[in-house]
Formats: structure tokens, C-alpha cells, sequence
């Protein structure tokens, strides 16, 4: 991955996780504010339902006392008050107090308890409640809530009791409002709210005791664990309940347990809240948050690709100018403008290629000059041995024309043999360094490595084993499944005679000579061991250069030979030496000369003689 | 079984609200049952109370004026011994956790008022009994049995002649008692038949007829005999201003049409 995709990915993720955590931030924030709208709605609606509470029963307690007050009820204590009062002639009085007052519930006790009348349960009368004459005070008592028994079922009601005394005769007026759907339609609730009331009547959940402002819930079976939750310990609960699939359905249920004058739980008001209104807030904000990212990732997309384009342009043309300086053009110049760190690394760049490219220069002159001189070196070296020689064959000639003519011929038949072999000496100086002048370019065809190393040394091997010279052993250890390669063979068994060579001259005193060959996956390895005397590092970090020898003798071209030879064929040589234990040269060598046309031994053969031809025939 | 109510005017209680067991209860539950409601059954407050001592607690299927020894007949209410028997009941009896139902088979709000006294009794017993009024009978799903509210007029002067009517029109014909007219026999029967629970007495009822202003020269036997023959009427227009009267007590006497059951 470039630069230029990292900076302009950065860019990129650096918008959209700016505009997803913005996103997030306002749906996590509007959320959390329209949570807190509905719990301060829930809780108004709390209060609301509490004063409606108490406002009833306000009017019942009121409505009750009117009934107490009324002359009726007067009349009905002054007439049990008599001896042998008759209860029973105000069987009906609580039905017409009831519709008179506007109640749904009117009983009259007795001061014993007993039923007087029932506007409710007329059945009832003539049975004793106790628990209005278990209790004082009814007279400063608010209204309570109580489960009031029916003929056919019963019903929760909101009650009130008072006493009417005349003289020492007491009776009870009880009087009650059903609450019931009425009353929940009596609560003002903001839209998206609703208040169910579940009568906690019987001692398990019924479906049907459920309602709401218009009577029965659907699916009020819903409820049931929230309601059996309360009736197992009677307490405020928040439970969200999911209609369908859709999450805009689901209604937060707030709910409130009603409890009777003794703490018994007679009913529970559930405030909903719908989650509509969120649902459809989420979703709108969720919409707005994609076209805002969709728009920031265009926006982005096109922002990051220029600011990254405008980062990285130095960047890339330093780049550039890297390669070009390490494929060698030292003298590199990148145009870079502006003064930040990246104008000033263009600039140190520019000064380092200029310094490296004079450096260079300066580098390659001395080693040029360095060059010459080995070389001058070498040739004096190599031209002064036959040079000697001829001087003190001719001295020896012009000495001789003051001897006799058969010892003159003598003395001249021995001066010109020694003249021309030191003369052949010198041509073959000469030629060695016209030879390595003209190194031939490398006509590829298959070669066995395995076979030419075997074909190297097979030429020497009469002088590892020549009486009076050392003994050098030789030792193969070649792979078998080596396949052949694209290599020229005279230049390869070139090489290996030089590495011979060399390990021979290594070994003055014998040893053993080494040959490895290995697969390499797309090259073959190829090492010439020695176990002769070795090189110091300096030696082996100069081994290669032309015209460089450790010996008395030899014009320093063997090696530089061979890595004439393994670079014309694309490879690479190294060498590993310890001092006293021997040297190890390591050939590797790609199977394959890919895009030069392999030609047959005797047509490369042919073709470099008709060349040969061709250039004669020119001079 | 369709049960009618017949009621009269004036001091003697000429009909008679009893409660009849369906046949469908099955024995030995149905025995144990009838008898807690029969001792549950709260017939002096149904009396002096509810009906406002217009009715006389009924311990016997024939009134005391019809059969003269009603009297040996004695109130039967032991709330405490009815408790004891409902809390021996087997599982699966009627009443206990399903409500028995008590189909009132008269009109009118004074036999629902004398029904849901039956269930506030029959609940002091821990027995759940649900009133179905005639109107709403069908709406409610059946029980398996059930108990019947219905009212009986004394239409004969023979004892022997009402008792064959009862048990003709409300047993079987099995039960008839022998054709005599003798008053030990007659006891006899109707103890068994009393013993046997299966239709308990409630009250004595009076019954009550409304006579508007322009009816004229009203005179009714005191057996309940209308004799129209004296009879006569004034104008409507004189009566316009006289609106229906309220149910005269003692006044007259009016036959309910078709009080057999």
C-alpha cells in the first residue's frame, strides 16, 4: 500500500469516524433527553393521576357526607333509635341515596354492624361489617380504596365512610365511586400516553380486570407477568412491552400499585408510554446521519484524495528520486518547493546526491588511477621477468663478438633460443591481457554443472597426482537431481578451471579440493572449497578486482575472470575464507536466462568464427 | 322445569318461593351439597328483611293455614354445622371452585333480590352459587347442575291436592303420595319429601294486585276467587289524572295467569 493510500485511508476514516461519532453523540443525546421527557411526563402523569385521586375522593368523601347530613338519613336514625326500630323499612334508602348523590356504592350500618341497606348488594342486608365498626375516627377519615363485593362480581371502588349520630344511636354511611374506566378517561394524557388499571381482584391475573379509557386491552395477557410481578411484592415498576416486530410498537409501562386501607394491593394503574415517537426521532436522525455521512464520504473521498495528493507529492518525488539514485544515477536532483520539513528534506536530499555524485566521481578516479597503477605494477611485474632475461641474452651476444666463430655460434644459438622463448613469454603476457580485454558475451545452451565441474577438474587431476608434487584429494558432493541450465559452457568451464586453479595455487602443500552443487529453486548453487592457507578479510574484499593477485605469480585476471564469467550469466559469486582453514568460493546461478534465445553449442561455435571472419576481413 | 309465581294480596300467604336441585347433580355429591344449603339457607332474614316482613319464613312446603301442622316443621339454619359439611366436600363437587348455578325462573326484581340471598347464604357456607336471571340465562355457560328459584301458588283448599300437585309437577311421579286425606300421612309424606332436600322452602309471599282509580266495587274471596260480577268502571278521563297506583296491600287480590309450574 503507497503512501499516498495510507494518508488519503487515514483521511478518509479520520472523516467518516468524525461524522459517525458526531452522529452517534446527537442520537445518544436526544435519546437521553427524550428519556428524560418521558420520565418527566410519566411523572406529571403520576402526579396528575394522584390529584385526580385525590379529588375523588375528595368528592366522595364530600358526596358521603351529604348523605349523612341529609334529613333521610336524620329521619332513619331518629327511627331506630326508637325501641323496636324497624331496619328493615330502609331497605331501599341506600338505592335512592345512591341515585340521589350521584354514588355508585351506598350502604347504611347499623351501629352493630349490621347491613341496613345495600344500594349495591341489596342481598346483603341484614349481615354484619365488621370493619366499619372495628374502626374509629371514620369522620376525619379521607376516602380509600376498597374492594366492594356485587352480586355477579366485584368491583374496586373509591370509598368513604361516615357516621351519623343521633342522640345515642349511630349508624355508618358508606358511600363510593367505581373506579373503572371512567376514571381513567377523567386523566388528561399527552399524546403518545395512555393509563390502563388492572383490578387486582382475584387472587390470580385475569385478563378481562385489565382495562383502559375505553374498556377492555387487547392482548391484555401481555401484562401478566408485569402484573403477578406486583402482586408478588407490590411495588412502583417500569417493564417495556414489544406489540410486534416493530420497534415503534413497544410501550414503556409505568406501574403503580393501588393499595386498600389496610396495605392490601387492590389494583395496579399502569402509565404507557409509546415509543413511537423515539422509534420515529432514531430513525429521522439515523436518516439524516446517512445522507450527512453519505454527503461527508463523498465530501471526504474527495478531500482526502487532494490533501493527500498535496502530502505526498514531495514524498513520492523523493521517492523517486531514491530509486533513481540507488539505480545508480548519483547525481539525482528532485524539485521540491517550500521551506517545511519536507522542502528541507528535498533540499538535504538534493545536497546528499550532489556530494555522493562528486564523491563518486572522486571514488571512481582514484580507483581508476589505483587500477592503472596495479595494472602498470602488474605489467612491469610480468614484463620485467622476460625483459631481464633479453638484456642479458643480448649482453651475452655482444660479449660474444669478441670470441671465436664456433663458440660466438655457440653462445648465438643459445641467445636466440633464450630470445625466443622469453619473446614467446612476452606474447603470452601480452595475449592473457588481450584475452580478458575481449571477454566474449555468453551463447547459452543447456549445460550440466554437475558435468562441467567433473570436466574442470578432470583436467587437473594428473597433477593433483603428479609424482613429486603435493597430493591434493578431491571430493564430490553433487546433487543428482540438478537439472540442466542456461549457460554457456566454455565460459562456465572457464570459471571452474579458475577456481581449480586458484584452490590448486591455494594448497601448496596439498589438501583436499571440495565440489558442491545443489537445487536452489530457481538457481543451482555451486561452491569450490580449499583447504589451503585461506585470506584475510582485506584479500577477500579485493579478491575480484582485475589485475589483484596474493601470488608471486599470475597477473590477477583468474578471478576477476570468473566474476566476469557468473555475471554474464546473471549470477552471483561470493567467498568465505578463514585463515588456515581454507576458502570457499559460492556460485549461484539462475536456471534460466530469460528472453535470450538459446542456441546450439556448434551454431554459437560457427557463428562466433563467422564473426571472427567478418572483423578480419574489416581490418 | 318452569316455575311460576302466583302472588296474592293480604294476610294469608297464598304462594310460596322454594328452590328445586336439578336432576342433574349427581348423587352422593348432591346429597352432601343440598344439605349444606339447606342449613345455610337464611329464611327469617329473607323474610323480616329483604321482603320487608311481607313474607313468613317457609320451613314447610305447605303453609301452616293449608296443612295445619306446618308448625311441627322447625327452622333449619346451622350456619356452623353447614361450614363443617361444605369443608368435607369431595374435590370436584359442584360449588366449590365452580359456581353452581341458580337460575331464577320467576319474574320480577323480588325473586333476583330473594336469588342473590340464596348466594350470599350459600357463600357464608363457602359455597359459590351464581344467580342467571331469565334474561341472561343462556349468556352464561351452563354448570353441570344447578339449582332452580321458582314460586308456587296455592291454587286448592286440600293439602292432599297441593302435595300431589307438587310432587306431580316437581318429582317424580313415584313419590305420589297415597290419596288420602289423612293429616299424619300427609306429614309423613311431606317430611320425606322435605328430608329428601330436593326442594328446599324459602318463604311465604303474599300477593299483590294493582287496581287503578276507576276500577270500581272490587271484592275478592278470601281464598283469591276475583268476583267481577259487581264490578265496574269509571271513564278514562276521569282517571288520566289518577296515575297506577302502587301494589295495594290488603287491598285486592289478583291472580298471576299460568302459576303452575
Amino acid at each position: 500500500m503507497t503512501f499516498r493510500t495510507k494518508v488519503f485511508l487515514i483521511f478518509l476514516i479520520t472523516v467518516l469516524a468524525s461524522v459517525s461519532l458526531v452522529a452517534y453523540g446527537v442520537t445518544f443525546y436526544t435519546q437521553r433527553a427524550f428519556e428524560q421527557m418521558e420520565a418527566q411526563r410519566t411523572h406529571a402523569l403520576e402526579v396528575q393521576s394522584e390529584k385526580e385521586f385525590a379529588q375523588r375522593g375528595e368528592m366522595v368523601v364530600q358526596q358521603v357526607e351529604n348523605i349523612t347530613n341529609a334529613d333521610v338519613t336524620i329521619r332513619m336514625v331518629l327511627d331506630l333509635a326508637r325501641p323496636n326500630g324497624d331496619a328493615s323499612l330502609f331497605l331501599h334508602d341506600a338505592n335512592g341515596a345512591a341515585q340521589s348523590h350521584g354514588l355508585d356504592f351506598v350502604e347504611f350500618v347499623n351501629s352493630d354492624g349490621t347491613l341496613i341497606s345495600s344500594a349495591q348488594y341489596p342481598a346483603r342486608v341484614g349481615y354484619k361489617n365488621d370493619w366499619v365498626t372495628s374502626a374509629k375516627n371514620w369522620d376525619t377519615t379521607g376516602a380509600f380504596l376498597k374492594r366492594e363485593e356485587l352480586p355477579d362480581a366485584a368491583a374496586l371502588s373509591l370509598t368513604a365512610v361516615r357516621t351519623q349520630t343521633v342522640g345515642n344511636k349511630t349508624i355508618y354511611i358508606i358511600g363510593g365511586r367505581r373506579l373503572d374506566q371512567n376514571f381513567l378517561a377523567s386523566l388528561e394524557l399527552p399524546e403518545g400516553m395512555r393509563a390502563l388499571l388492572y383490578r387486582n381482584l382475584e387472587p390470580t391475573f385475569v385478563a378481562s380486570a385489565l382495562t383502559d379509557a375505553n374498556g377492555g386491552v387487547p392482548q391484555a395477557g401481555t401484562f401478566q407477568s408485569l402484573i403477578e410481578q406486583i402482586q408478588k411484592q407490590p411495588q412502583d415498576l417500569i417493564k417495556t412491552i414489544s406489540w410486534n416486530h416493530d420497534p415503534a410498537s413497544a410501550e414503556t409501562f409505568h406501574a403503580m400499585p393501588l393499595k386498600g386501607r389496610n396495605g392490601e394491593l387492590l389494583g395496579v394503574l399502569l402509565l404507557g408510554s409509546s415509543a413511537k415517537e423515539l422509534v420515529l426521532l432514531k430513525r429521522e436522525i439515523l436518516k439524516i446521519a446517512s445522507v450527512v455521512s453519505l454527503a461527508a464520504l463523498v465530501i471526504g473521498l474527495l478531500l482526502s484524495w487532494w490533501v493527500s495528493r498535496r502530502i505526498t507529492r514531495p514524498v513520492v518525488e523523493l521517492a523517486n528520486g531514491a530509486r533513481d539514485v540507488a539505480s545508480g544515477r548519483w547525481d539525482t536532483k528532485i524539485d521540491v518547493k517550500g521551506s517545511d520539513e519536507i522542502g528541507q528534506l528535498a533540499n538535504a536530499f538534493n545536497e546528499m546526491t550532489g556530494t555522493l555524485a562528486a564523491q563518486k566521481e572522486k571514488l571512481v578516479q582514484t580507483e581508476r588511477v589505483a587500477a592503472w597503477r596495479e595494472l602498470a605494477r602488474r605489467l612491469a611485474h610480468e614484463l620485467r621477468n622476460p625483459l631481464f632475461p633479453l638484456q642479458i641474452t643480448v649482453e651475452n651476444l655482444q660479449r660474444a663478438r669478441q670470441l671465436g666463430p664456433q663458440q660466438f655460434q655457440e653462445v648465438f644459438t643459445e641467445a636466440t633460443a633464450t630470445l625466443k622463448a622469453e619473446f614467446a613469454n612476452l606474447n603470452s603476457i601480452v595475449t592473457r591481457f588481450s584475452d580478458f580485454s575481449k571477454m566474449p558475451a555468453p551463447e547459452f545452451s543447456k549445460v550440466n554443472v554437475n558435468e562441467a565441474l567433473r570436466d574442470a577438474i578432470r583436467l587437473f587431476e594428473p597433477q593433483f597426482t603428479a609424482v613429486g608434487k603435493p597430493h591434493i584429494g578431491t571430493e564430490y558432493f553433487l546433487s543428482d537431481s540438478l537439472p540442466e541450465i542456461d549457460a554457456d559452457s566454455d565460459l562456465l568451464h572457464k570459471a571452474f578451471q579458475n577456481l581449480v586453479l586458484n584452490a590448486m595455487d591455494a594448497m601448496p602443500a596439498g589438501g583436499t579440493l571440495s565440489l558442491r552443487s545443489r537445487d536452489g529453486g530457481e538457481t543451482v548453487l555451486i561452491e569450490v572449497s580449499d583447504t589451503g592457507k585461506g585470506l584475510t578479510p582485506e584479500e577477500c574484499s579485493r579478491l575480484f578486482t582485475p589485475y589483484y593477485t596474493t601470488k608471486q605469480v599470475g597477473t590477477g585476471l583468474g578471478l576477476a575472470i570468473v566474476q566476469s564469467v557468473v555475471s554474464d550469466h546473471r549470477g552471483t559469486i561470493s567467498v568465505s575464507s578463514e585463515e588456515g582453514h581454507g576458502t570457499t568460493f559460492r556460485i549461484e546461478l539462475p536456471k534460466r536466462q530469460g528472453g535470450t534465445a538459446l542456441k546450439p553449442k556448434a551454431e554459437a561455435k560457427a557463428a562466433e568464427k563467422e564473426s571472427e571472419r567478418a572483423a578480419t576481413a574489416t581490418d | 322445569m318452569d316455575a311460576r309465581v302466583a302472588v296474592f294480596g293480604g294476610e294469608r300467604k297464598t304462594g310460596e318461593s322454594c328452590l328445586r336441585f336439578d336432576d342433574a347433580l349427581a348423587a352422593p355429591a348432591s346429597d352432601q351439597l343440598r344439605e349444606v344449603l339447606w342449613l345455610a339457607l337464611d329464611r327469617d332474614t329473607m323474610a323480616n328483611v329483604l321482603l320487608q316482613r311481607e313474607a313468613q319464613p317457609a320451613d314447610s312446603l305447605l303453609p301452616q293455614w293449608l296443612s295445619g301442622y306446618a308448625f311441627l316443621f322447625e327452622s333449619s339454619m346451622n350456619l356452623q354445622r353447614a361450614r363443617e359439611l361444605r369443608a368435607a366436600f369431595p374435590a370436584g363437587v359442584p360449588g366449590a371452585t365452580q359456581p353452581l348455578r341458580l337460575r331464577v325462573d320467576a319474574p320480577g326484581d323480588l325473586f333476583k333480590l330473594i336469588g342473590e340471598r340464596v348466594a350470599v347464604n350459600a357463600r357464608q357456607a363457602n359455597l359459590l352459587v351464581q344467580v342467571a336471571l331469565p334474561g341472561n340465562a343462556g349468556n352464561s355457560p351452563t354448570p353441570a347442575g344447578g339449582l332452580h328459584l321458582f314460586a308456587w301458588h296455592y291454587d286448592s283448599l286440600s293439602p292432599h291436592a297441593e302435595l300431589e300437585a307438587f310432587v306431580k309437577q316437581l318429582l317424580d311421579s313415584a313419590d305420589l303420595p297415597a290419596n288420602s286425606a289423612d293429616p299424619e300421612q300427609l306429614f309423613a309424606q311431606e317430611r320425606r319429601l322435605l328430608e329428601e332436600r330436593r326442594i328446599l322452602p324459602l318463604v311465604l309471599l303474599p300477593e299483590y294486585a294493582g287496581v287503578r282509580a276507576n276500577v270500581h266495587n272490587w271484592n275478592a274471596s278470601p281464598w283469591g276467587d276475583w268476583r267481577l260480577a259487581d264490578v265496574w268502571l269509571d271513564s278514562e278521563d276521569a282517571v288520566t289524572t289518577k296515575a297506577p297506583t302502587s301494589p295495594q296491600k290488603n287491598s285486592s287480590t289478583a291472580r298471576n295467569p299460568g302459576a303452575r309450574p
